[in-house]
């Protein structure tokens, strides 16, 4: 916003020179325009004319004096006084100054006053000069008579002398020319010369009339001259020429006050169209104004600084933002808005930014009145002065971003983290992936990746419910962020993957692995803790994958497969457990998958065979059988249990297997049931975890037995421990239905899990089955027959039937009798046979001890 | 950038501005109360009558003629207050004391008969040669000529300063303390005061035809015939004009002793042809004035008319016509008004 003038020399010198000098003018034209005071012309005007007025009247007063028409001199006293009053009333004036002191006036002036002088002299002589001849006219003939009279009367010459006498001195009254003056001077001569011959009565009068003559003579001479001064009739009245001095000068004064005050009237003129025009731009201004002024009120703060950095002014976003009214802010610096957070090197930095840019942006931590920090956006530009070398003002604006910035955190929390969990997702992993493995190939550094898959989650998420589900992941995140370091990476890539990077684990292959291998397993053995989940307690377990990577010898999706692969090792070896990835494994990955396949189709193929392998008692005789699933693969040949069943198992393939042994070994039973060898024979078939949770298990079992016809009690279902207890309720619940059908239950693999003793007792089990690695280490592991021997005596002491499996020495079978077990299975009596084989086997009978067979 | 200028300086200039406008529209009427008149007689009417009345009304202000009567009779302001103005120009005395010359403050005589004080303000000039020509002017000569008042000015106006009440006057009068000017103007105000109107003659020009007796009018008509009154004419029956002394006859010659102040004009002008010129002297109240002429060489008035015609008309009078203009000229005797109906 520029001022009314662009041009700054010209603004300095309007304020010190301009306006100053324009008043002067204006004072100046004013004077000059003065009229002459009308009231002092007049008066001096006046004073001329009654001086001239006066001089008129005094030569006609003089005159009627003369003429003898006068006698009483008071008048032309009084005049000749009013003519030097007016004299000195026009000194007065010059004085004054309402004549103009030029040469011309003041020689006119004294020119007067002298001519003035002369007159009041020529008057004074006059006055005399009159009243002698008045006298001398009047005593004249008197005296002249007197004479004549005394004269002898023959004297005719003394006669016609004294005539003479008297005729010319009465002709001096009218004519004073020389012509009568000499004659009567002469006449005066000859009458003095005769005088002393008159008588002397005639000498006084004679005497006297020639001093009479002589009077008039003399004065009557002298009045021309003194008429002359008095009259103006010949001569220009006085004070004429000081009045046309005077008024050509007034003249002159009026013309040019006349100019002056056109002057002035011009210069009215053009101040009213400077002031109209000045008006209208101002209206610009002030519509620019407005308009600033809307600009300034916006929704985002403004404050500007002077130089000082002192707050000048304000709007009223200001106050709304930063909680200070401007009366609070103005007069302070914007240091009053530091919310202390920022480094000491902020501010000055910022302030040089402006100092060298006049620009600076940027985000910037404040504090409101009431305490409360917010994130500000501010932009704060220099304003230099007209010639771009001083800075003369900062104006910063500034609004609230941390709404926006929560919103871009969120957002980044979106892109890069898992809701649920507040873990990093696949895309932040990825990202921290590449970074190691870059920070690696400066340090060689080895890292790994940990892929971590929950046990039987899905179970879980559909028995008890995604929220369930839900919890049991946040409480697993929060343990696994507890088993890591700091700098090392828990992320959940879905569903119940986890991925766990760690880091700077050293140069050495072996260290690293070891490092690795002690992270899985702290984290293997937290997962496995119980859960409590809402108020449902659980247990799981996690299968762990380790995949080491140093730099980028190996992509992130490949790293990420191969520990995706160790992974499927870990939940192939039985889950819960913790398998590095080896190139190996991939073939046995490629391998698991093809068998996959084939499994798939077995059962159509019917490539699955029933193997038997015979329980005794301690008399050695047959008891029943334990049914083994084989299958028989077209190329594989046979291939073992330990191969495809927990294939089955991840495949789900094993409920349609695991319904087909059921199905298969019911009608075996039935089948059986004529051939005597047979029929007091119980078939034992192992149900996986998978087919005993399915809900209708129970009444598979029972269609089953309804249709094969077989007597329930000739089968029984081994479980195994972690079966049963995975879901106490609903076994316990199953396994009374099913015990109410007749079937009977045995839980295999006992020792291994993590059975509590209460639950054995709630449980309907006929049988425990001692897991084959107890029965192995009999003899060589003390403490496992201490747990083979407690087992037994549980087992007799809760009436259940303890049979030990894998039994392949005459000493383990020494010690099982002594120890009181009651049945015993394994290679020392048979091989698990074909059914063939095995009905053959128990035809011909005698379990002799040497009866081992291949 | 200049900031801009207080908002009172501007209320301040605007005052000022009104200010000097309201003086310019209101001019400030004359007040100087020291109106000097240097008019002395008013002028004459139209009427040729040679001699003409005292005006009655002279439109003086009444309280400068009461400040001059009392600085006119104030012995303080000569020198060792020894005496005042009314001291030689004795007012009750015919306005002068009756000397042949009067004695000053400081001892010193007069060089010249004291001249009437009473229609003094009706004259021309003042003093026998008319060396001033005001009354105004008379007093500055007189305050310090030693041979009378032998003052100075500072020292009249200390002791008039001195004076309260003369303090209180001036301020009243003249608004301002007793100074020369207003002092001068004061003491001739009064002065000019001094005219003896309704004088028999007077009331006999102004229409009372039996004013004069038959001697009394005879006595006028003498003095117009024998030309007396081609000198002694006007308002103030002389005091107009200047005439010699001794015109037909040499009257110092014949008197002898010739000094100084027989030189007359001539004295102050230096002018051959004013010699012996003296100021007409005015014959009102000349029957106070004893004596005569201005080396008081005429005891009586009887004597005057005698030397007068002699020597200004060559006429020697009789003493029935010297009686008659003596009868004359006491009709030219006025009455004072005093302080009444100024």
């Amino acid at each position: 916003m520029s001022g009314l003038l662009e041009n700054r020399i010209v603004n300095k010198y309007l304020r010190k020179l301009v306006f100053p000098g324009v008043a002067v003018c204006l004072l100046f034209l004013f004077i000059r325009a003065q009229p002459v005071d009308p009231d002092t012309h007049n008066e001096l005007a006046r004073d001329l004319r009654e001086l001239q007025k006066s001089d008129i009247e005094l030569g006609e007063a003089v005159l009627q004096h003369h003429y003898k028409m006068l006698h009483n001199y008071d008048r032309v006293v009084a005049v000749m006084q009013r003519i030097q009053s007016l004299s000195a009333a026009l000194a007065q004036h010059y004085q004054n100054g309402s004549l103009p002191d030029t040469p011309e006036i003041r020689n006119e002036l004294s020119a007067l006053q002298q001519q003035i002088e002369r007159k009041a002299y020529a008057l004074d002589e006059f006055k005399s000069g009159n009243a002698l001849i008045k006298n001398s006219l009047i005593y004249l003939p008197r005296t002249v008579n007197d004479a004549v009279m005394q004269l002898p009367s023959g004297d005719k010459a003394g006669h016609e002398q004294f005539e003479l006498l008297l005729r010319y001195a009465l002709l001096m009254v009218v004519n004073q020319d020389d012509t009568t003056q000499n004659i009567l001077k002469e006449a005066i001569d000859m009458i003095d010369r005769a005088i002393p011959g008159l008588t002397v009565a005639a000498r006084e009068p004679a005497k006297l009339a020639l001093k009479h003559t002589r009077i008039i003579v003399e004065n009557e001479g002298n009045m021309q001259g003194l008429l002359g001064q008095l009259s103006s009739l010949r001569t220009s009245h006085v004070g004429s020429g000081l009045e046309r001095l005077y008024l050509d000068h007034y003249n002159e004064r009026q013309h040019s006050a006349t100019r002056y005050r056109a002057l002035l009237f011009l210069a009215a003129i053009l101040m009213l169209v400077y002031a109209i025009y000045a008006y209208y731009r101002m209206k610009g201004k002030e519509q620019q104004l407005r308009i600033a002024a809307t600009a300034f009120e916006t929704q985002e703060g403004i404050l500007i600084t002077g130089l000082d950095h002192r707050i000048i002014r304000v709007n009223s976003a200001f106050t709304r933002l930063s909680g200070y009214s401007a009366e609070e802010a103005v007069g302070r610096t914007p240091e009053m808005l530091k919310s202390g957070l920022h480094d000491e090197n902020f501010y000055p930095g910022m302030w040089e930014a402006i100092a060298s840019e006049k620009y600076w942006q940027g985000e910037v931590s404040s504090r409101r009145k009431n305490g409360e920090v917010y994130l500000a956006w501010l932009t704060t530009t220099a304003v230099v002065s007209d010639d771009g070398n001083r800075v003369t003002h900062y104006v910063s604006v500034f609004s609230d971003i941390t709404m926006r910035k929560q919103a871009e955190d969120q957002i980044h929390q979106l892109a890069f983290y898992d809701p649920l969990t507040k873990l990093p997702n696949r895309r932040l992993l990825v990202d921290r992936l590449r970074h190691a493995m870059t920070a690696g190939t400066r340090k060689l550094d080895h890292g790994a990746i940990l892929f971590i898959d929950l046990d039987n989650f899905k179970i879980l998420n559909d028995t008890k419910g995604h929220d369930v589900g839900d919890l049991l992941l946040i409480d697993t995140a929060r343990r696994l962020q507890e088993c890591v370091r700091g700098g090392d990476t828990v992320a959940r890539l879905g569903g119940d993957e986890f991925i766990v990077m760690l880091d700077e684990l050293g140069g050495e292959r072996d260290h690293a692995a070891a490092q690795a291998r002690a992270v899985g397993e702290k984290i293997r053995s937290s997962l496995g803790q119980p859960y409590l989940l809402g108020e449902i307690e659980h247990h799981s377990s996690c299968s762990i994958g380790i995949s080491l990577f140093r730099d980028h010898e190996i992509t992130v999706d490949d790293l990420l497969k191969r520990s995706d692969t160790a992974m499927y090792e870990a939940k192939a070896a039985g889950r819960n457990a913790l398998r590095f990835f080896d190139p190996s494994m991939q073939a046995a990955l490629e391998n698991r998958s093809m068998l996959e396949a084939d499994l798939r189709q077995a059962l159509s193929r019917q490539q699955f065979i029933l193997y038997f392998q015979i329980q005794l008692n301690s008399s050695a005789q047959p008891i029943g059988a334990e049914v083994l699933l084989r299958w028989l693969h077209s190329e594989r040949g046979l291939v073992a249990p330990g191969e495809f069943i927990n294939l089955a198992e991840d495949t789900g393939l094993i409920l349609p297997l695991g319904l087909w042994v059921l199905q298969t070994a019911c009608a075996q039973i039935k089948a059986w049931e004529t051939n005597p060898l047979m029929r007091e024979l119980q078939l034992s078939i192992n149900v996986s975890a998978r087919q005993f949770y399915q809900p209708n298990f129970v009444s598979q079992v029972r269609d089953v037995l309804m249709m094969t016809g077989a007597a329930p009690n000739r089968l029984k279902i081994e479980l195994t421990e972690s079966v049963v207890l995975d879901n106490i309720n609903d076994t316990i619940s199953k396994m009374h239905d099913l015990k109410q059908l007749g079937v009977r239950f045995s839980m295999d693999d006992f020792g291994t899990g993590y059975s509590s003793l209460s639950y054995l007792t709630q449980l309907p089990l006929n049988q425990l089955k001692i897991d084959r690695s107890f029965v192995r280490n009999i003899g060589t592991k003390s403490t496992d027959a201490v747990i083979v021997q407690t087992i037994i005596g549980m087992g007799i002491s809760l009436g259940m039937e303890v049979i030990a499996e894998g039994v392949e020495t005459e000493e383990q079978l020494d010690f099982l009798k002594h120890a009181g077990c009651m049945a015993y299975q394994g290679y020392l009596f048979s091989k698990p046979l074909p059914l063939q084989e095995f009905e053959n086997m128990l035809l011909v009978g005698g379990f002799a001890r040497d009866q081992a067979e291949a | 950038m200049a900031r801009k200028p207080a908002g009172w300086v501007l209320v301040l200039s605007g005052l000022i501005l009104c200010l000097l406008v309201l003086i310019f529209w209101y001019e400030d009427p004359d007040r100087s109360p020291l109106n000097v008149s240097s008019a002395l007689a008013a002028e004459p009417a139209g009427r040729q009558e040679p001699i003409t009345p005292i005006p009655l009304d002279l439109k003086l202000d009444a309280r400068k003629v009461a400040l001059g009567k009392r600085m006119f009779h104030d012995p303080q302001l000569s020198h060792g207050s020894k005496l005042s103005c009314a001291h030689c120009h004795n007012l009750a005395k015919g306005g002068m004391d009756g000397l042949p010359r009067s004695v000053g403050a400081t001892g010193k005589e007069f060089n010249v008969n004291t001249p009437t004080v009473f229609n003094s303000g009706l004259n021309f000039r003042q003093f026998w040669d008319g060396r001033v020509a005001t009354l105004e002017d008379h007093i500055d000569f007189h305050s310090k000529n030693p041979c009378d008042m032998g003052s100075t000015w500072d020292e009249v106006i200390v002791t008039l300063n001195s004076d309260a009440s003369y303090r209180r006057d001036f301020e009243a009068i003249y608004l301002e303390a007793p100074n020369k000017t207003a002092v001068k103007d004061a003491v001739a105000t009064f002065e000019r005061s001094l005219t003896t109107p309704n004088g028999k003659f007077d009331r006999y020009l102004r229409g009372d035809k039996q004013a004069l007796s038959g001697n009394e009018l005879a006595g006028y008509e003498l003095f117009k015939s024998l030309g007396c009154i081609s000198c002694h004419q006007g308002q103030n029956v002389g005091g107009n004009m200047y005439e010699k002394l001794g015109i037909i006859d040499d009257y110092f010659a014949h008197r002898g002793n010739v000094q100084e102040a027989d030189f007359g004009r001539y004295n102050f002008s230096g002018i051959e042809e004013q010699r012996y010129e003296f100021r007409v002297p005015s014959l009102r109240n000349v029957a106070l004035t004893a004596p005569y002429f201005h080396d008081a060489s005429a005891a009586t008035l009887e004597q005057a008319v005698a030397i007068m015609a002699k020597y200004q008309l060559g006429v020697d009078l009789s003493r029935d016509e010297i009686g008659r203009i003596v009868m004359f000229l006491n009709t030219l005797t006025g009455i004072y008004q005093g302080d009444a109906g100024r």
